[in-house]
């Protein structure tokens, strides 16, 4: 029988009988006398002879750690004599068993057979039942938990042949990584442990506790999971300069156990400059004592900007590696986009449980972002993967963004790409069913094998992350993002699935943050306000007065402006406050309607459905706007009246006319006032609508509403008082603009202050209205300095800049000199001094009695004489100021021929006098046909007209009066605006 | 046994820890042939009586060498 064979038999029986060979400790010294005297003693045993022979061996086996070079490493081991004693014993055991030994062997080998079958149901029973060990667990000092147990097992192994008092005794002994300072014992006995641990050193208490099984199982266990060091997740600093700085992994070698960390850099640049210089120093002089001291402040952490260091002259060198692309290399640190790219080792990272801070993360995120604004598409660049591996990849771990009902598709395993509806969603595991009809099981899945799932079309909500809260619809997929469609700002945001989650609601996003809410008026600088169009999850997007949006941190808001109160004026001179609906009528937005959230100065903050951008919120210009509800024709009856009171003072001369007027209006205003009754309106949007009047002017009235007690502005044509019973034809009577002296109402000079409207409204429609209503402010403050401290946003009071009272007349003959003065606003006579009659606001009172401190408001009369002296030279020189061309140009007007009396129809001009023109019912065609021998076709009320001369040239309209002075109200295409133009300067157009 | 856990190693089949010029000269005492080793692991057992040993049951090395191992690698 060989020896491997003796020997293998040998181990497996010992194992079983390790308490016997206990029982024999003492004459195991001598091996060879044991053995024989066993022989002798057991002889009639077969058993026990191999037990003896497994003493022997067993001496060598627990000598020799590698029982298959038993032999070799026996006679290695063994000295001379030892070997001799040993060989001796052998062959005496060998000599002696000679003779049964076949037979030993065959019951030898049945009984191992037995053995093992035995062993296995052992193993079962174990594994089903606690163990016969106890486990104990002692306190070592840290760090030094796997010396000891290093320690140990050397003591055992050293001991083993000892003396039994000395013996280790103990089974097993562990240290485990996660529990610092714990050492965990397994053995029979407790004085088994502390026979183990006599003299051991590293040991802070002796005393062993016992634990229970539980805790063990949990240990191992725990031991099993690995900490998986991906790329992307967060780790802690544990020593050195970055000491509990947050740094994100970017890449690792774990063979190596090293990670690649990006962290902010904590640089003291002029430290390094000057350790720099200071080596250079040495070097040149040899001097030693320049050893800095070791800083002990820490620097603050703050990005690397290679700039800066190329300013303070430290070496800086480029290098370019295939994993992470372009690095900056100084004093052998490499840095990348700001960050540092340190290598550290697995073990000096904490990498469990690491949550980074808000202020971190925003630090981290902030450079992201900025690195975007700097490079336009870094995404694009190689290390794509770096800049989007996910900023935010571990903040909560451990939350389950899967919901029941959520699409999702598997993204690990081999279920890969399995389409499948979470079912139910446990602490760490999601059920699923798959899609697919064939399939029926439901799945367990861990969140992080498993990825929502999108399909372009879908409305979806995020639920996680910068843009929480917001809805919109998928528009694409892409590998790591979704590109939603935004309700709220319909702009293309982007957004990691795991935040997403199907919804139907839309939604309207935060409504406040701070003390501030959307929509609200607030300071952004000392000259600057906006209105916060979008509110976001620390900072505003506000829209300020120039139009332009701005993200605004909540820090940064300056004070909430309350000016719900202020009024202004739009375009028609209605007064407007906030919670109007106005329409704008100029401008890049002209056609939107909307409701006023503010009036800032000049401006107004409209809210309107009809604009997406902003959250429909947008800025215009008082000037553009008009008041819905507000008269919108006023102008023709200004201008009419106007023309009536012209064509009056001609006949009766301007001061009786003005008599006339005033006295009516201080009739009017004591007698008529519809101040506090119940009143109906009669036209416009509110038709029909019955309030109370609250305020009133001589053209306006404030009416609230019954139904809604909404205030709205209406002319006060249009409402009619409970006593008079819709008896004047005042709206549209024809013949009213004849009549305009007959009732007091009408010919009330409260009335005339739409008079005063006439510069504005030639100011509002004009192309050029706000260049020259800025000439007048400049100009007029210019000229009277009194006036300085008018507010500018109260247009009643610039108007009343040009009361006669006041030195400011010579402006009006500025304002009639400028070259952007068009001859049809001139064809407004009066205009510029009509409104020194009266104005709407107190202002006028005030100035009033500023100046004329003599006359007494409420008897106008005097007052109002006084301009309109000057005014009927004025009107004469605006008509001189005119000078009318001669010819006209512009195609399909109707003309008639005179030559034959036959209508016709201009094709082209020829030249600036002639035209082509067709006859229209024979169609003939005549060339070269003098002006003079055409005349234009009067249009009608409502005839499609051209402007034929003059600036606007080519501009289209429709007749809306034609007055017996020979000119004509054109409503212009192209503005809605309404001008006044002599018969000559338009003509009727043929479709 | 590693005199020292500087430059220890363990099997990466049976998660014997020695240094790593044990592992040179010996190899590994359970593992035939030449087998790899790696030094990213955590945590040690001395595993001291592999038969009666229930964690070196549990762990599967009850037929293993004594010795110290890993606990998880």
């Amino acid at each position: 029988m060989s020896d491997d064979e003796h020997e293998s038999l040998v181990e497996s029986y010992d194992e079983e009988d390790e308490e016997d060979l206990e029982e024999y400790e003492d004459e195991e010294e001598d091996g060879f006398k044991v053995g024989g005297g066993n022989q002798k003693k057991f002889k009639s045993k077969t058993d026990n002879i191999f037990e003896d022979e497994a003493e022997i061996d067993e001496d060598d086996d627990e000598e020799d750690e590698d029982d298959e070079d038993a032999d070799d490493d026996f006679e290695e081991h063994y000295g001379s004599n030892q070997k001799e004693k040993d060989q001796r014993a052998y062959n005496a055991l060998r000599s002696n068993n000679n003779y049964n030994y076949d037979e030993v062997l065959s019951k030898f080998e049945q009984k191992y057979a037995n053995q093992d079958s035995d062993h296995e149901e052992y193993e079962e029973y174990e594994e089903e039942d606690i163990p016969k060990q106890s486990y104990w667990r002692l306190k070592c000092r840290l760090g030094e938990e796997k010396m000891f147990v290093a320690s140990m097992m050397q003591k055992m192994l050293n001991n083993q042949r000892g003396p039994p008092a000395d013996r280790i005794l103990v089974k097993s002994m562990m240290a485990p990584q996660h529990l610092p300072g714990h050492v965990y014992v397994e053995a029979e006995r407790e004085v088994h442990v502390r026979n183990a641990i006599k003299g051991v050193t590293s040991l802070v208490s002796f005393t062993p506790i016992l634990t229970p099984l539980k805790d063990i199982i949990e240990i191992l266990s725990a031991n099993k999971k690995n900490v998986d060091l991906q790329k992307g997740s967060w780790v802690r600093i544990k020593l050195g300069k970055y000491k509990a700085d947050i740094g994100q992994i970017v890449s690792s070698d774990s063979s190596r156990s090293r990670i690649t960390v990006k962290l902010i850099p904590r640089l003291d640049l002029p430290a390094i400059a000057q350790s720099i210089k200071d080596k250079e120093d040495k070097d040149s002089q040899g001097d030693k004592n320049k050893s800095g001291k070791r800083k002990r402040t820490r620097p603050q952490a703050r990005f690397f900007n290679p700039d800066e260091v190329e300013k303070l002259k430290i070496p800086l060198t480029r290098q370019t590696t295939a994993s992470h692309g372009v690095l900056f290399v100084m004093n052998n640190e490499k840095y990348k986009d700001g960050f540092l790219y340190k290598i550290f080792r697995t073990q000096s990272v904490i990498v469990d449980g690491v949550v980074p801070s808000l202020e971190e993360l925003q630090k981290f995120q902030d450079r992201e972002e900025k690195q975007l604004d700097e490079d336009g598409n870094p995404m694009l660049d190689v290390p794509a993967e770096l800049s989007s591996a996910p900023i935010l990849p571990r903040i909560l771990p451990k939350a389950n963004h899967f919901s029941k009902g959520d699409t999702v598709r598997v993204a690990q395993g081999d279920l890969k790409n399995l389409m499948a509806i979470v079912e139910s969603v446990e602490d760490d595991k999601v059920l699923i069913v798959p899609l697919d009809q064939n399939i029926k099981d439901t799945f367990a899945f861990k969140p992080y094998e498993l990825q929502k799932y999108f399909k372009v079309g879908d409305h979806v909500k995020a639920i996680g992350g910068r843009y929480e809260g917001e809805t919109g619809m998928v528009l694409r997929v892409d590998e790591l993002q979704v590109v939603l469609l935004s309700d709220l700002t319909m702009t293309e945001i982007k957004v990691k699935p795991q935040d997403l989650q199907e919804c139907t609601e839309v939604a309207t996003g935060r409504l406040e943050l701070g003390n501030y809410e959307l929509h609200d008026l607030v300071q952004i600088g000392p000259h600057k306000v906006g209105v916060i169009t979008k509110v976001e999850r620390d900072s505003f997007k506000i829209l300020d007065e120039g139009g332009n949006v701005s993200t605004v941190k909540l820090q940064e808001v300056g004070s909430k402006r309350r000016n719900k109160s202020f009024t202004t004026l739009d375009t028609h001179h209605n007064t407007i406050q906030s919670g109007d609906l106005i329409e704008v009528v100029d401008g890049s937005y002209k056609g939107k309607q909307g409701t006023i959230l503010h009036i800032s100065r000049n401006f107004l903050f409209i809210k309107s459905k009809d604009v997406f951008e902003n959250g429909g919120v947008f800025v215009v210009r008082t000037q553009y706007c008009s008041l819905l509800g507000g008269n919108k024709n006023k102008q023709n009856n200004i201008q009419q009246q106007q023309q009536q009171n012209q064509s009056q003072r001609g006949g009766f001369g301007g001061g009786r006319g003005g008599g006339r007027g005033g006295h009516g209006g201080g009739r009017g205003r004591r007698e008529d006032s519809p101040l506090h009754k119940v009143v109906t309106i009669k036209s416009g949007p509110w038709k029909g609508y019955v309030g109370i009047v609250k305020e009133c002017t001589e053209t306006m009235v404030q009416v609230e509403l019954q139904t809604n007690s909404k205030r709205i502005n209406v002319m006060r044509a249009n409402i009619l008082l409970p006593h008079e019973r819709a008896q004047q034809p005042i709206s549209n009577n024809s013949d009213w603009e004849f009549n305009v002296g007959r009732t007091p109402m009408r010919e009330d000079p409260s009335q005339t202050p739409m008079r005063m409207n006439t510069p504005a409204r030639s100011n509002n429609h004009d192309p050029w209205a706000m260049r020259e209503s800025s000439d007048y402010y400049s100009s007029s403050s210019s000229s009277n300095n009194s006036m300085n401290n008018n507010d500018d946003t109260t247009p009643g009071t610039n108007y009343s800049l040009y009361s006669p009272y006041t030195p400011t007349t010579p402006l009006d003959g500025n304002r009639h000199g400028e070259s952007t003065y068009t001859p049809y606003d001139r064809s407004t006579p009066m205009g510029s001094y009509s409104h020194n009659y009266d104005n709407p606001t107190p202002s006028y009172l005030s100035n009033y009695s500023d100046h004329t401190p003599h006359e007494i408001p409420s008897s106008p009369y005097t007052p109002h004489n006084i301009p309109q002296t000057p005014a009927t030279p004025n009107s004469g020189e605006d008509h001189d100021e005119e000078v009318e061309q001669p010819f006209w140009s512009g195609t399909n007007i109707e003309v008639i021929y005179k030559d034959n009396g036959k209508h016709a129809v201009v094709l082209a001009n020829t030249t600036e006098s002639t035209c082509k023109i067709e006859i229209l019912d024979t169609k003939e065609v005549f060339d070269n046909v003098h002006q003079s021998q055409l005349t234009l076709v009067s249009p009608l009320k409502k005839d499609h007209v051209v402007i034929i001369k003059g600036k606007l040239t080519g501009y289209t309209g429709t007749l809306f009066i034609l007055t017996e002075e020979n000119t004509g109200i054109i409503k212009m295409d192209s503005n809605y605006d309404f001008k006044v133009f002599k018969m000559s300067y338009f003509g009727k157009l043929i479709r | 046994v590693p005199p020292s856990f500087k430059q220890s190693r363990a099997c990466v089949d049976c998660g014997l820890v020695k240094t790593a010029q044990q592992f040179d000269e010996n190899g590994c005492e359970n593992c035939e042939g030449t087998n790899s080793t790696t030094q990213n692991f955590e945590g040690v057992i001395a595993i001291m009586n592999p038969g009666q040993s229930w964690i070196a049951r549990r762990m599967r090395s009850e037929k293993k060498v004594p010795g110290l191992y890993a606990l998880s690698m």
